[in-house]
């Protein structure tokens, strides 16, 4: 039987599934990224279908349960993807940075 | 004897004019004397006190990048301008403008490439608080550049020729005294500490660095650790 938990889920897979196809219709993304998206999000589906499936890979980890396991793998890629953008922060921050100062000394030396 | 002698300024504008009264016009030893205001994207009335005073070279960041970026803006323009001495001094009034003559002395006796004032060397007037803080950052610089300091945080400092072109400042924020300090043990510079005055008043407490940014400091230095 399907529960009300799998709806939700299968839903919100839609919903960020169709998200990413319509970018790619209207050309703001590529290809290969509605490719990847779909396989993230057809893993996802598989696993809300059959909870089963991801015990065998929480037996494989050596993890409990299988929700265990999904749990791990989002923490790790949450933890990537915060690394990730911090550094590109970073690094926007200091491109601000430069274009400031070489603003500011060009229009000083204009006024020497 | 060329002397640069560079404020970073952020929303300054109730005190910069006083602080630049204040500074000297001459010192035993220095020809030209060339002060530079690095106004870094105030919106108070910091600029429009500036422009009281012609001789005062003002660079100006159009937007706010924090007092890292200001002061490298100064090393970069101070060492396009052949200074032989670049003297940093915060803008708020925190310090008594008398030391830079004193914090000069041993660079120009070649005895050292840097010159830290420290405020730690005569405590008068700083609050405990500030203390402990300071203390804490002082520790956190050692661990982390390996050179130890009683006021890593100060912002009045002396730097030679070579000092200025061998400091390659990266930190757009608060974080750039410690790395002053990294580069000083890198570089393998000559460092002197002279004990200056603190001058702490409500404002320039308020405008200085509070104890829960020490945290946000470190952080940055750790990072730096692993991405440099």
């Amino acid at each position: 039987m399907i529960s009300g938990v799998k709806i939700i889920t299968f839903l919100f897979i839609f919903f960020a599934w169709s998200r990413i196809a319509i970018r790619v219709k209207k050309g703001e993304a590529r290809i290969a990224e509605l490719v990847s998206w779909s396989i993230i999000w057809l893993v996802t589906g598989v696993a809300a279908m059959y909870p089963g499936t991801t015990d065998k890979l929480a037996k494989l980890l050596g993890v409990g349960r299988g929700f265990d396991a999904a749990v791990f793998f989002a923490i790790l890629i949450i933890f990537y993807s915060i690394y990730r953008i911090y550094f590109k922060l970073t690094q926007i921050e200091k491109d601000i940075t430069k274009l400031t100062r070489e603003l500011a000394l060009r229009e000083a030396e204009k006024e020497e | 004897m060329k002397l640069f002698i560079t404020l970073p300024a952020f929303n300054e504008g109730k005190i910069i004019a006083k602080v630049l009264k204040g500074l000297p016009s001459k010192i035993d030893g220095i020809d030209k004397i060339q002060v530079v205001v690095i106004n870094d994207g105030s919106t108070d009335n910091t600029l429009s006190e500036l422009k009281r005073f012609p001789k005062v070279k003002v660079i100006s960041h159009m937007v706010n990048r924090g007092l890292g970026a200001a002061l490298n803006t100064g090393f970069l323009y101070a060492r396009k301008n052949g200074a032989d001495i670049l003297v940093t001094v915060d803008a708020d009034g925190q310090h008594d403008p008398r030391d830079i003559e004193k914090i000069i002395k041993p660079i120009l006796r070649k005895k050292t490439d840097v010159v830290i004032g420290s405020r730690l060397k005569n405590r008068e007037g700083m609050p405990w608080y500030r203390i402990i803080g300071n203390l804490g950052l002082n520790l956190a610089t050692y661990l982390f550049f390996g050179v130890w300091t009683t006021d890593s945080q100060s912002g009045i400092r002396a730097f030679s020729a070579k000092a200025l072109k061998v400091i390659n400042i990266k930190s757009d924020r608060m974080e750039v005294s410690s790395e002053i300090i990294r580069e000083i043990g890198l570089k393998k510079l000559r460092v002197t500490e002279v004990p200056v005055k603190a001058i702490y008043s409500k404002y320039s407490l308020d405008k200085g660095q509070k104890n829960t940014n020490i945290f946000n400091i470190i952080f940055k230095m750790i990072w730096r650790g692993f991405n440099d």
